[in-house]
């Protein structure tokens, strides 16, 4: 009987404690409109950027915002990367109405050998030019392709490391992208 | 921070390789723990493997049937090796039931086998929590802490460390039951380990699921099992010493009956 006691009041105890620090626990009030963090994460906003394009124009990430925005880091050597161009193409002839932007960014290759890796493969969307692959470095690009799912906010949703990338799976991420 | 490892000339996403070798490595060790106890350590790693592919091909399923209108006009992704196109969650619930009918149709499934799978299921999770600090997955909030982390522009608490040291001392006290345990008392210490675990470190976590107010629904739910497994565990701690006591305390010490012999309990 007395052990009873005993181990209904140590539960009891237990529970108080766990209780107290549940509530020392709350997240503040404010962390569900507190201003997101910039960093190469889901959930973060993603790191903003300038680079030339292969076209001779400038683009700034930040520009784009406003529009969702699949960032794709590649390099006309790795095979995945060329074998997913284009399905990427399909994608964004398909949505670019929509408000879809697909920017890739080449790493560490001369102008001229993406132009003519561009004059075989035909892709319209924009390609720009990380030739110190800085701005990979930034958003931690250690393979190839590296694919970065960035809603219209600004904000990250999604990350794809490796490939190729099918259409039904960008279309698949698209969506939430989009609002839909 | 180590999002991807590098094995020959291919870069793999670190999260997903951890998460298999948790899941090897939790599967070699529940299958020792049961062939030491004389059970069918076999049936746990045929059990698993047909989880693992029943999980992965109903994981898959799951985010194709919730995202049809994308696969509609392209079936053939479906069967993509691609592993991005995974619905977690379904993964391991079709994956689990898989294992668990195997089990149930073979008449293994038992409470003694489940208590030999927690020492693999406690080094699993222990794995994983590990493999999220590799990969910056599961993050803590920012800390000034002298042992705090470099990891997404901020020191932050290393979450996932303190996880995986609860998880290694939930099975460091499960290595050291006796043989003579109750049939189920693994499963609770389990429960109370890994409960205990999610009630004291998930105000640690930068992403919690919130609940209204501000509650982290898995402190909650950590601190409810933590709860449970400790009345039971105690419940059933209190019975065991009543046994012994099957003499009249009426009676003398110098002339109570000497206890019975060991074997005769068991």
């Amino acid at each position: 009987m007395r052990s009873n006691w005993r181990r209904i009041a140590l539960i009891g105890g237990f529970v108080i404690l766990g209780l107290i620090w549940i509530q020392l626990g709350r997240a503040p009030a404010d962390s569900a409109s507190a201003p997101l963090s910039v960093s190469p994460r889901i959930g973060f906003l993603a790191p903003d950027f300038t680079l030339d394009r292969s076209d001779g124009e400038t683009v700034t990430l930040s520009d784009l915002q406003g529009q969702a925005v699949i960032l794709n880091f590649w390099a006309t050597w790795c095979a995945p990367c060329r074998a997913e161009m284009p399905a990427l193409e399909r994608v964004y002839q398909a949505r670019r109405d929509n408000g879809l932007v697909i920017l890739g960014v080449n790493q560490m290759e001369p102008k001229e050998r993406v132009e003519r890796f561009l004059a075989e493969v035909e892709v319209t969307f924009p390609i720009a030019l990380d030739l110190d692959a800085e701005v990979g470095r930034i958003y931690r690009v250690h393979a190839m392709p590296t694919t970065y799912f960035i809603d219209r906010q600004g904000v990250i949703r999604d990350v794809v490391i490796g490939g190729p990338l099918n259409e039904a799976l960008l279309q698949s991420k698209i969506g939430a992208l989009l609002g839909e | 921070m180590l999002p991807t490892i590098q094995i020959g000339p291919a870069a793999l996403p670190t999260r997903p390789l951890i998460w298999l070798l948790a899941f090897y490595a939790g599967l070699w060790l529940a299958e020792r723990v049961a062939a030491r106890r004389g059970l069918a350590g076999d049936a746990l790693w045929n059990a698993g493997f047909l989880g693992l592919g029943g999980g992965l091909i109903g994981g898959r399923l799951a985010y194709v049937l919730g995202h049809w209108a994308a696969y509609r006009s392209d079936l053939g992704a479906i069967f993509s090796l691609r592993p991005g196109a995974l619905s977690l969650g379904w993964a391991l619930a079709i994956g689990c039931a898989v294992a668990l009918v195997y089990l149930s149709r073979r008449g293994l499934l038992s409470v003694a086998l489940a208590d030999a799978a927690m020492p693999g299921l406690a080094l699993a999770l222990a794995l994983i929590s590990l493999g999220n600090l590799l990969s910056g997955d599961a993050y803590g909030i920012p800390s000034d802490a002298p042992w705090a982390i470099d990891l997404w522009e901020a020191r932050r608490h290393p979450v996932q460390a303190y996880e995986a040291l609860s998880l290694l001392a939930v099975l460091a006290v499960l290595w050291r039951r006796r043989s003579g345990a109750p049939p189920g008392q693994a499963i609770w210490i389990l429960v109370l380990g890994y409960g205990l675990a999610r009630w004291l470190w998930e105000p640690l976590r930068a992403e919690s699921w919130l609940w209204p107010g501000g509650y982290r629904g898995w402190q909650v739910i950590g601190l409810v099992a933590a709860v449970t497994a400790l009345w039971v565990l105690t419940r059933a701690a209190a019975a065991m010493p009543a046994r012994a006591e099957s003499v009249d305390p009426n009676i003398p010490t110098r002339v109570r009956p000497a206890p019975p012999h060991t074997s005769d309990r068991e």
